[in-house]
């Protein structure tokens, strides 16, 4: 079973993302912040991050660089948005940083699902999820 | 006629056997012990004023209304109330002498009791204050339509005033210049006291010992340009060394400087260095733009706008593309025309205009069509703030963008912060975190994220 380790500051939507991918029976880890993230990628066996750019205290990108540094093999989604003028620009730049894929925020079901689907190939996830 | 608030304030103060509950010093009032003996302090002055019965006669006490000043600034007066009352505090202050008195008896209404002065010289001493002040406010006020009262006598305990608009008293004064001999003005003798007064004013201005103006400098603090990835201006801003080796930048190094005088001279100065320091690297072939900080009283008052704008145009023509006005202490609520006046006043001289603002100010609707280019504002916030720093972050860019403005952000001291600041939709960000402020700007240098990161993974 992997576990996906969820970085983002805000509760709703690291409930909403445990929920899809509990149901694809992936263990889900929680981090509020990038600091938390990076201590709980230390401690834990982790096969996928889904990492928020924009958080206080610990970005997004600047964490993206960080596991991208110190395990290069780690599969890495970033995800940004919601409501800001220019927060996709920003996941350019982290793609440009190490991140595997991005997603912009809102995002459906689907389309998260497909994005780990790429990210975990040997994992089964549901028919509707799998990209096309 | 007097208000009958005013009239019992002043009746207390007549009545020798007052009890002492109607004193200031007794209305229960929590104050610090200072606060209490200049309130009895005053309080034993305005009654040895007032017991002389020929104070009223010889039509010393005045009073000054700025209900004009309350109705032209509209909507705007609540916001304006606090900056209009202590701006008039300090105008009275500066103009009155030691042994005059003076306090505010309610919103925008003051009451002035001269110790010495004649009545013609007190007129004309309130009315220059009443002059300064509405031209700080409101530029080029109707002068018709501010009256001074004078209190000619008292009737069942309550005073008798007689209103003279500022006009006229400023157009007798200058009908009374014109009509004394060229000799007589050039320096002869018998000078009006008011004219005293208001000449007395030269030496109370220098109250900032040439120390403390030392202490203020200016530094250059880069600010990245976020969509175009380039450090391309640099903020001059006031920096205020303490003897301790600490120091404060911006606006907070201004606060100890009261007197609009010494704004007016720092503003000055500093334009005229960072000219000269800009024309040295334009000969060097740097090619970058400078902001260069002006407070709201310098511009406001038409002496010091006046030196100010000399300054101005003095700047080479081929200078002038490379300079930013940033205006400082500007109160919110300054009305629309007010703004535009202001600003145009010195766009001639530079590339863009922009305004200091609270971050958490909500609307600039007032600002749009002013000329002004953008808004700066600095952040303050610590790692356990900068969640709710975001938040105001989203809201300030969002809201100048409704006004049609770029928007400034000082005080990025974090990764997390620049990248919020760039998803906000901000156009330039500055702080420790994008570089340190230096003694002189640097040249223009192309900055991407992955230098801001990569810098970040160096330390």
């Amino acid at each position: 079973m992997p576990t996906v380790l969820v970085i983002d500051d805000e509760d709703m939507v690291r409930l909403v993302l445990r929920q899809f991918l509990e149901r694809q029976s992936m263990t889900v880890i929680e981090a509020q912040d990038g600091e938390e993230g990076l201590r709980l990628l230390r401690a834990s066996t982790v096969d996928l991050v889904i990492c928020d750019l924009i958080m206080p205290r610990a970005d997004g990108i600047g964490t993206i660089m960080q596991i991208r540094r110190s395990m290069p093999g780690m599969k890495i989604i970033a995800i940004s948005g919601g409501g800001r003028s220019h927060a996709m620009e920003l996941l350019k730049v982290a793609e440009q940083m190490g991140a595997d894929h991005v997603l912009g925020k809102p995002f459906t079901r689907d389309q998260l699902l497909a994005m780990v689907a790429r990210c975990l190939p040997n994992h089964s996830i549901a028919r509707s999820a799998r990209p096309g | 006629m007097l208000g009958l608030s005013l009239g019992e304030k002043l009746r207390n103060w007549f009545v020798e056997e007052e009890p002492a509950a109607t004193s200031p010093s007794a209305r229960g009032v929590v104050t610090h012990d200072a606060d209490i003996e200049r309130m009895r302090d005053l309080e034993r002055r305005l009654k040895a004023l007032l017991s002389q019965p020929q104070l009223l006669s010889a039509g010393r006490i005045h009073m000054l209304n700025f209900d004009s000043l309350r109705a032209s600034l509209g909507s705007s007066w609540d916001e304006l109330r606090d900056r209009v009352h202590s701006s008039a505090d300090r105008i009275i202050s500066r103009q009155i002498g030691d042994k005059d008195v003076q306090f505010r008896s309610g919103d925008g209404e003051y009451i002035i009791v001269f110790a010495t002065l004649s009545r013609a010289a007190a007129s004309l001493v309130c009315a220059k204050i009443a002059e300064e002040l509405y031209r700080l406010f409101l530029g080029d006020p109707k002068l018709a339509d501010i009256t001074v009262s004078t209190a000619v006598g008292a009737v069942d305990g309550k005073l008798m005033f007689e209103h003279a608009s500022v006009a006229d008293l400023l157009s007798a004064v200058e009908q009374t210049v014109e009509t004394r001999g060229p000799a007589e003005r050039a320096g002869g003798p018998a000078a009006p006291p008011a004219s005293a007064a208001i000449g007395a004013e030269e030496a109370r201005r220098l109250k900032l010992s040439q120390l403390e103006m030392a202490q203020i400098g200016t530094m250059y603090r880069p600010l990245w340009d976020v969509g175009r990835q380039v450090i391309s201006t640099y903020m001059c801003t006031p920096v205020r060394r303490f003897p301790d080796g600490t120091s404060v930048e911006g606006m907070m190094a201004l606060s100890a400087i009261t007197e609009p005088q010494q704004l007016a001279k720092v503003d000055i100065d500093t334009l005229a260095d960072t000219v000269e320091i800009l024309d040295e690297l334009f000969r060097n072939k740097f090619r970058l733009m400078v902001s260069v900080p002006v407070c709201f009283e310098t511009l406001a008052a038409r002496r010091s706008r006046q030196e100010y704008l000399a300054i101005c145009q003095s700047v080479p023509d081929y200078l002038r593309p490379f300079l930013v006005f940033e205006f400082l202490r500007f109160p919110a609520g300054v009305p629309n025309g007010r703004m535009s006046e202001l600003v145009n006043e010195v766009r001639p001289f530079c590339r863009w205009t922009f305004m200091r603002v609270e971050c958490r100010q909500q609307s600039f609707a007032s600002l749009s069509g002013t000329g002004l280019t953008g808004l700066t504002t600095m952040i303050a916030s610590d790692r356990g703030t900068e969640a709710r720093i975001m938040e105001d972050m989203n809201s300030f860019v969002a809201a100048a963008e409704r006004a049609s403005l770029k928007t400034c952000i000082v005080g990025i001291t974090s990764t997390s912060l620049a990248v919020a600041a760039r998803a906000a939709g901000a156009t330039l960000i500055a702080g420790d975190r994008i570089g340190r402020a230096g003694e002189i700007p640097q040249h223009m240098l192309r900055f991407g994220w992955q230098d801001l990161f990569l810098r970040e993974a160096v330390r």
